[in-house]
């Protein structure tokens, strides 16, 4: 509930108390992918024409590009406004919110299947290429790179089909998911969408020669072929051939289209080259180099394949009619003997060595290097798991529901595909390295079972923008630590003061991947707790820690929670007045929501050493009382000698009183 | 080693001294006051009996009636002192049934003391372990409702109440308040 501009009170939902979005009014037409568009008003000028995309959870918005593509104020680029993370009425969750500038036109193509008047390569050189590359070259000075430049991803900012063009959101979900196949590059479109990864300028680059063919065309250049079918088309001709058919262009055009839908990422133009083309600058148009063919096909699951990279795709798709025929040599033979190419045929040598050393005896590892050798720039694919160098995190994140991804993930890890793949690249750039590095560091979480470590930790040490996938943490939208004990608040107080552990795998995975303070010692001691009170007792000291660490405010939900598991830690004191007034304490303090003041009362060591020394105390008293039964038990049985003997020792007392007396008084009768 | 033994021979040898010494003073007190002694050994024939007959260390119930039976025969032991002694008097106090019906009776009543205490005592023993176990109870349930079943448990699984499985006890806090 938010106020309107107008001071009515309405069901929207302000992100940042600043902008209302509008869950009633759905804007199909500005739906990006798998973010969904609503209109939203800026409460301090209501004029202002804004929207909001609101990203599919598994698929979390780039929030950390966000600072910096604000920074780019270009009339050709939508502007991002801010982001946040907004409770949603409709189906009860958080979810992230991008707030853009919305554009003052309509979509230069309404939708990927749609036609529209096909641009003049004047006009498209004019108003689309000229602005767009500023628009690059701004992002590619900033370090970052769009991924989502499409014809149904750029607007006319204004009415009718003459005004500017801009281009719409980049943000709003994972690098290239959203992106139709037709506009990434090969290497990137064999890849899963989730797994396609942040890449770099020159896939814009690519997606932007793609949209120029489509304007040109009016038209998608792929229009109504499957994935499958763009992509065989795209490694048999070449992605500009595949994309322009027969289609004529000037050789200005052609020039710039030859570079930016180059094939070879290395041949591929760059924002310089595009630069100087735009500034006046004629090049050559560079002639893509096909891939080498056979004589005679390699067949198999009922296709044809040619080339190297053809052949490696088609294994990967026919993961287990391919190990066959790399383990029977056909496809040995087929290398030597139809294509011809040494070099592949040594690299594919190199990849069954490797074989020998593995321990994976499904010979999934061995097809996944075979298939790197074929195709060393093409993503690492090991069955389902297909995705670029710099996508694997972002893929087991956006599928870490999927057990058979975790596992082909974990195979990939183990048998180090990432390092073979390097050793196949021909020029690995220094992200490249970075990205193995990453990895590396994460694999010795993998195979390690305690909390904190394993798959999850995988996950959020590789990508850095993964939301926390607690199953806690399902209607909420977590990403950065300072959201993490607000959403956990709202977890607990779905049922209020019930003992639950908010500390799960992902929870502690989260922490340790995210938060500076380390919290090994704490997970050790979870890990490693005996007893539901030393997993109470870590379990809290652990989110007293984030508490401490991220200045959250109060959390009193959580607070609870914490002290109705800690409860079983009254346990710990022998005195049972003292058990019920520690839960009483325990219960008061909770009402504060500062968890460091939970442990303080329920750990307080002198209390407990001094309960202990008194306990030991009320042991001995007991023995005593129970020595003494024993005593009387003994008295009761033997009481007639007892008697006897103490009868007799009285007697002889008084006996000898009694006789004394008389003594006294008949000595001093009979002397005086 | 040697110290000890020492020690001990010497123990012995002042002991074997000391009992020489009785018999020649108790020889020489027989001899000197016989009449005395003859006095005495006939009034408190019930006290040998009793000694005879009185088994027990401390042969209470001897000593009960001996100090009774010897207060019995004092008066007339002071009347033969006071009248100058000898044995016709001796003999005169010994064929008074009077004087020794007084001198037994004494005797009589050192026994029925010693037997009458015995009941007395024997009741008291009893109520006043009731009383005990009742307060030992009611501590015990108050210890129990502060600490709870867990110190009966540990309490009664102690070494000190099976001495069996204890070796070194002392110095225990348990063993402490046992004491």
């Amino acid at each position: 509930m938010a106020l309107s501009p107008t001071g009515d009170v309405d069901d929207s939902v302000l992100v940042n108390g600043r902008y209302a979005v509008h869950p009633d009014r759905a804007l199909v037409d500005l739906d990006v992918g798998p973010a969904r568009a609503f209109a939203t008003t800026e409460l301090r000028d209501a004029s202002r024409p804004l929207f909001a995309l609101l990203s599919d959870p598994r698929y979390p918005p780039r929030f950390d590009l966000v600072q910096i593509i604000r920074r780019i104020d270009h009339r050709h680029l939508v502007r991002v406004v801010d982001w946040g993370v907004i409770p949603w009425p409709t189906d009860h969750t958080h979810k992230a919110a991008l707030v853009l500038e919305r554009p003052k036109g309509a979509k230069v193509l309404p939708s990927l299947s749609a036609e529209i008047a096909p641009f003049k390569e004047e006009a498209l050189i004019r108003r689309v290429i000229h602005p767009m590359t500023q628009v690059l070259s701004e992002c590619y000075y900033q370090g970052i790179s769009h991924r989502n430049i499409r014809p149904d991803n750029l607007f006319y900012d204004g009415a009718g089909d003459t005004a500017p063009i801009m281009l719409g959101d980049g943000l709003s979900s994972p690098a290239g998911i959203a992106q139709a196949i037709g506009y990434e590059t090969i290497d990137c479109g064999l890849a899963d969408p989730a797994g396609r990864g942040e890449g770099d300028s020159r896939n814009d680059l690519y997606a932007l020669g793609a949209t120029m063919v489509a304007l040109l065309l009016g038209q998608c250049p792929f229009r109504g072929m499957s994935d499958e079918e763009i992509l065989a088309k795209k490694m048999e001709l070449g992605s500009y051939h595949a994309m322009l058919g027969d289609f004529r262009v000037s050789l200005t055009v052609m020039e710039v289209l030859r570079g930016l839908l180059h094939d070879d990422v290395g041949e591929r133009w760059g924002i310089d080259s595009l630069n100087k083309w735009v500034g006046g600058r004629r090049l050559s148009p560079k002639q893509q180099i096909m891939p080498a063919k056979a004589v005679r096909p390699l067949e198999f699951a009922g296709a044809e394949h040619y080339t190297a990279r053809d052949v490696a795709e088609g294994f990967s798709r026919h993961w287990d009619a391919a190990i066959g025929l790399v383990t029977d040599g056909t496809m040995d033979n087929w290398l030597r003997r139809s294509l011809a190419d040494d070099n592949r045929t040594e690299a594919v040598k190199i990849a069954k060595e490797f074989d020998r050393n593995s321990i994976d005896a499904s010979k999934d590892a061995m097809l996944a290097r075979v298939c790197i050798a074929l195709d060393p720039s093409a993503p690492l694919r090991l069955r389902d798991f297909r995705a670029t160098l710099d996508g694997v995190g972002q893929l087991v994140s956006s599928r870490h529901a999927d057990e058979t991804i975790c596992d082909l993930f974990r195979k990939l890890m183990r048998e180090n595909l990432l390092a073979f793949w390097m050793d196949m690249r021909q020029n690995p750039s220094p992200d490249h390295f970075r990205f193995v590095s990453q990895y590396e560091k994460a694999r010795p979480y993998l195979d390690r079972p305690a909390i904190g470590h394993g798959i999850e930790r995988a996950i959020y040490d590789l990508d850095p923008t993964s939301p926390c996938r607690s199953p806690l943490l399902q209607n909420e939208f977590v990403v950065t630590m300072d959201q993490l004990l607000p959403a956990l608040e709202r977890a607990a107080a779905i049922n209020p003061g019930n003992a639950v552990n908010l500390v799960d795998r992902h929870v502690a995975a989260f922490i340790t991947a995210r938060m500076k303070a380390s919290i090994v010692s704490h997970l050790r001691e979870l890990e490693e707790a005996a007893t539901p009170i030393d997993a109470a007792l870590a379990s809290t000291r652990i989110l007293a820690a984030v508490q401490d660490n991220t200045a959250t405010h109060n959390a009193p939900a959580i607070c609870a929670a914490a002290a109705a598991m800690l409860e079983v830690c009254a346990e710990r004191y022998y005195n049972l007045s003292r058990r019920k007034v520690v839960v009483t304490e325990l219960k008061k303090t909770a009402k504060a929501g500062i968890i460091r003041d939970l442990l303080t009362v329920i750990d307080n060591q002198d209390d407990l050493s001094a309960d202990r020394t008194h306990y030991q105390f009320a042991v001995s008293e007991y023995v005593s009382t129970l020595l003494q039964l024993q005593r009387l038990d003994y008295e009761r049985a033997n009481r007639k000698e007892l008697a006897k003997e103490f009868g007799a020792q009285i007697s002889s007392l008084v006996s000898g009183v009694v006789a004394t007396v008389a003594v006294l008084v008949i000595v001093l009768v009979k002397l005086f | 080693m040697a110290g000890t033994a020492n020690t001990t021979e010497s123990a012995k040898a002042r002991k074997k001294t000391g009992s020489v010494l009785f018999w020649i003073l108790g020889a020489s007190a027989l001899f000197a006051f016989y009449e005395s002694f003859a006095l005495l050994a006939i009034g408190m024939v019930p006290t040998l009996v009793a000694v005879t007959i009185d088994r027990t260390r401390n042969r209470n119930a001897a000593r009960t009636v001996a100090y009774i039976n010897f207060a019995g025969c004092l008066p007339w032991l002071m009347d033969y002192w006071l009248a100058g002694g000898g044995i016709e008097r001796v003999l005169n106090i010994v064929s008074d049934p009077y004087a020794l019906l007084i001198m037994y009776t004494a005797a009589a009543a050192g026994w029925m003391l010693y037997f009458a205490l015995r009941p007395v005592v024997s009741a008291y023993l009893g109520v006043a372990a009731e009383i005990k176990e009742v307060q030992l109870k009611r501590r015990q349930a108050q210890i129990v409702d502060v600490w709870g079943a867990p110190v009966r448990e540990e309490a009664e699984a102690s070494d000190l109440l099976n001495p069996g499985r204890a070796d070194d006890r002392e110095g225990t806090p348990a063993a402490q308040a046992a004491e």
